[in-house]
């Protein structure tokens, strides 16, 4: 009887320690590349959104969630990470529908020109899938997203993978053991700085402009997913610069969107409000919170057209009052990275949402 | 594959139920199959070897047997026609007759062994294509002509099932790297039936965790230093190179022994007990002490079946018995670098190790007067001071495994006197941020592990005061803390699993 008690309680120890270690040893994502917190910031919102915007930083830097909200009444959630792929999408579309179920998916086609994960894409992997909560379809858009070094054990237990960080653990690591501070406003990630664009090297030709299988099975599979659930997916092309979105590609998606009566916005060729000497602050990569505003004034509108499902809900008591606390948050993280500007020129401290709110 | 896999140790958790669940009749088939399945990975043609071996093996041991049983229904039923001298004459005839068979069948195997060391040879100096990796050849080569060689001295009984000789001379956990068992040690357990015994399956699981424990806390960690070391040898010369010495002992410590634990632990959770094969080899007061510590079933091998054997044949009754003890053990210690590789530093590694020994055992009188003499060789610090010289004894013949280059080994001997760089080596502490490939921390992990490797003797300690269940737990944890695997290390096979 000892000695098995004495087993159980070393047993008990190591559960408890392996997760207390784990905990402690796995990035934050609370200051540079703060993206990585944007997964897990979702199970923080209170699951009623009409519209869930899924892409890469093509959506999260793109689209204002606040004006969507406040002039046209449409509750929306952005679910994006930095070079969000295809099939990390569909692993994002997937999580949702475990939890809600929208009335309408925006979608970023962007990710259709990256074929197959990049050799070097185990960062962005992990920060896709480090904030979400375990599941079956997460464990299959892991190993589909993985790369040939990376084992799918360390997503179930991330130690295996961020065991080696006992040597960079810094006050951060324990200042967030317990909590996590919001990084974006429904997965908006906001910079209100300018950095216009310079010389853009003209497109390169490429020898082949077809997409990758799976990405194109993951696009399939997301069109499967919402129509199974009755939810309207509309399809979206953000207004980049760079890299370049090629006439072929475009091509392509129009077809894909007209052949399963899709709505498709190509905010390239459907916009002129953009002008990347004033609402980008990388150059013209992602627009900045100008660009953002511009573009959503201009999205929402086609968007209430297109996606019928999609009404008004202004005037809803608990709805009003979320959005006005988000607002709120919004309006005071705008005026601090504005103060910053004045001050700096450029958005370095109040980058991050809660030193704009501290 | 490898025992550090998620998939092996998934498979061996499998391995385990279906082992003492299924009925006990088929215990001993899953073992030979799993140690199939385990070998089938390393590649199909090694399998194929070391079927050909066994089956070799398997119908000259019947054969011998076969002759032995004759000669004695002979000599019975002729008791009273012949003469003594006419049985003398008889059984001498058929002992030869067998000794023929032995021999064929060691040619036969160690043949084969030959083959794959001088292609290994060849192919590291570019004079031939890779060779397909025969693992754990050695190993396996030796378990077999040990049984060969016992069967004829008629030490044990001929094993009848030829799926049973197989089973013992690839059972998985030894297969690769060791111990290099004796058919009579582990026989009977690997072929009885067994009911799980929960104390040596407790123990099986702790004795994992302690070799896990070496292997990827401190082995692989400092061989990330050693690889640093070596891939310029010519910069660290003089204390340099001997920081490389020791690092390397350490690190082969760590990586054999770790992985022999690993090795008779999962041997244990099986109910079946194999030989150790390392009792604290750094507390060896001696070379002979070291080598009765160190590898103890390579050692034992040779002495039993190359040494003594050579020591006692006919040929060499000529000779002085010193003489005699002298050239059987410059054989002996030949042989064992060979064993290790057809390559000029095993060879050196192999004879330096024969010289000591031979020079010891010409001052043996010496030391004892010495020590008769002499009270304080009783005390402790003598004890310590015999510990220390042993250690840098053996370091130093050690090296020549490092650089697998033997004049460069022996020009970093003569660097300790002609430039042995003692400032530039402190200095290089404060200089750098990394030392030789890992930070300071990582050092700090490393000299602790080795510490505790060192301080805890395991086997001693087994069967008295064992460390209650917490300690391995947090053991466990420590590995996963600190060992080194996952994503951006390189994992390397163990360094004995080349041999």
């Amino acid at each position: 009887m000892k000695r098995i008690l004495s087993i159980l309680l070393a047993f008990v120890f190591f559960c408890t320690a392996f997760w207390a270690v784990q905990r402690l040893l796995m990035p934050k994502y609370m200051s540079n590349p703060f993206e990585g917190a944007l997964t897990a910031e979702y199970y923080r919102s209170n699951f009623a959104h009409d519209l869930i915007i899924i892409g890469s930083c093509e959506v999260y830097s793109n689209i204002s969630p606040v004006v969507l909200w406040e002039e046209y009444g449409i509750p929306a959630f952005i679910r994006g990470n930095p070079q969000q792929l295809m099939w990390h999408s569909r692993a994002m579309l997937e999580d949702t529908l475990r939890h809600e179920t929208p009335r309408a998916v925006l979608l970023s086609i962007q990710a259709l020109m990256y074929p197959t994960p990049p050799h070097d894409g185990e960062p962005y992997n992990r920060m896709v899938f480090d904030g979400m909560r375990l599941s079956l379809p997460m464990l299959r858009n892991v190993r589909e997203s993985m790369t040939p070094e990376e084992s799918m054990l360390s997503y179930v237990f991330p130690l295996l993978r961020f065991h080696s960080r006992w040597q960079e653990l810094n006050h951060e690591d324990l200042q967030f053991f317990w909590r996590r501070d919001p990084v974006s406003i429904n997965g908006f990630v906001m910079r209100a700085d300018v950095l216009p664009s310079g010389w853009i090297p003209p497109p390169a030709m490429l020898p082949d402009y077809s997409f990758g299988q799976q990405a194109i099975d993951a696009l399939y599979d997301m069109l499967a997913i919402t129509q199974e659930h009755g939810i309207e997916l509309i399809l979206f092309k953000a207004p980049s610069l760079l890299p370049h979105w090629h006439n072929e590609w475009d091509a392509w998606v129009v077809d894909f969107a007209e052949q399963h009566g899709l709505p498709y916005f190509n905010a390239i060729t459907s916009t002129d409000t953009i002008d990347h000497q004033y609402h980008t602050f990388n150059g013209g990569l992602n627009l900045n919170l100008a660009g953002a505003e511009r573009l959503t004034r201009y999205l929402a509108p086609w968007l209430m057209d297109n996606a019928p499902s999609l009404t008004d809900r202004r005037g809803e008591p608990a709805l009003d009052a979320h959005w006005q606390q988000l607002a709120t948050q919004y309006r005071a993280w705008q005026a601090a990275q504005e103060a910053e500007i004045a001050e700096t020129g450029r958005v370095y401290h109040s980058i991050l949402l809660r030193n704009a709110l501290s | 594959m490898t025992f550090i896999s998620p998939w092996f140790l998934g498979g061996l958790c499998v391995l385990f139920v279906l082992y003492y669940t299924l009925p006990k009749r088929a215990q001993w088939p899953l073992l030979l199959l799993a140690s199939l399945g385990f070998y089938a990975l390393a590649g199909w043609a090694a399998l194929a070897a070391m079927l050909v071996t066994v089956a070799a093996s398997y119908g000259i041991a019947m054969h011998m047997s076969k002759l032995k049983i004759a000669q004695k229904a002979h000599v019975a039923q002729h008791r009273d026609s012949m003469t003594r001298d006419e049985r003398k004459a008889y059984n001498a005839a058929q002992k030869r007759r067998q000794r023929g068979w032995l021999i064929a069948g060691l040619l036969f195997n160690f043949s084969l062994l030959a083959a794959v060391k001088i292609g290994e040879a060849l192919a590291r100096i570019d004079i031939i294509p890779s060779m397909i990796f025969f693992v754990g050849i050695s190993y396996y080569m030796f378990r077999i002509c040990g049984y060969l060689i016992d069967v004829f001295w008629g030490k044990i009984e001929v094993q009848r099932n030829p799926l049973k000789l197989a089973l013992f001379t690839i059972f998985f956990p030894y297969a690769m790297i060791g111990p290099i068992s004796r058919y009579h040690n582990v026989a009977d357990a690997l072929l009885n039936e067994k009911r799980i015994d929960w104390a040596l399956f407790g123990r099986g699981l702790q004795r994992m965790i302690w070799g896990f424990f070496k292997v990827m806390v401190v082995g692989f960690r400092l061989l990330l230093s050693i690889n640093h070391l070596r891939a310029t040898p010519g910069e660290y010369s003089g204390m340099f190179a001997f920081f490389t010495m020791l690092v390397w002992g350490a690190y082969l410590y760590a990586d054999f022994s770790g992985a022999i634990d690993i090795s008779i632990g999962i041997a244990m959770c099986f109910g079946i007990r194999v030989e150790e094969n390392f009792i604290s080899p750094f507390r060896a007061r001696d070379i002979f002490d070291y080598w009765r510590r160190w590898h103890i079933t390579m050692g034992t091998w040779f002495r039993d079946y190359v040494f003594y054997p050579l020591s006692v044949a006919k040929f060499m009754q000529k000779w002085p018995t010193r003489v005699k003890i002298h050239i059987a053990t410059a054989v002996t210690w030949f042989t064992t670098g060979i064993w290790h590789g057809v390559a000029w530093n095993f060879i050196v590694w192999g004879l330096s190790n024969g010289v000591v020994i031979m020079i010891s055992q010409e001052l043996k009188p010496l030391y004892e007067r010495f020590n008769k003499r002499f009270s304080f060789t009783k005390t402790k610090v003598y004890t310590c001071f015999a510990i220390v010289r042993t250690f840098l004894l053996l370091t130093l013949i050690r090296a020549f495994d490092i650089y697998f280059d033997v004049p460069l080994t022996f020009r970093h001997f003569a660097s300790f006197i002609t430039n042995p760089q003692f400032g530039a080596f402190f200095r290089y502490f404060g200089e750098h941020e990394v030392w030789f490939g890992l930070a300071p921390l990582e050092w700090l992990v490393a000299a602790l592990g080795i510490a505790v490797m060192i301080a805890v003797p395991w086997f001693r300690k087994e069967e008295k005061r064992r460390p209650p269940a917490i300690f391995w737990a947090a053991l466990v944890l420590v590995i996963f803390i600190f060992g080194m695997y996952g994503l951006g290390f390189d994992m390397q096979d163990f360094f004995y699993m080349q041999f």
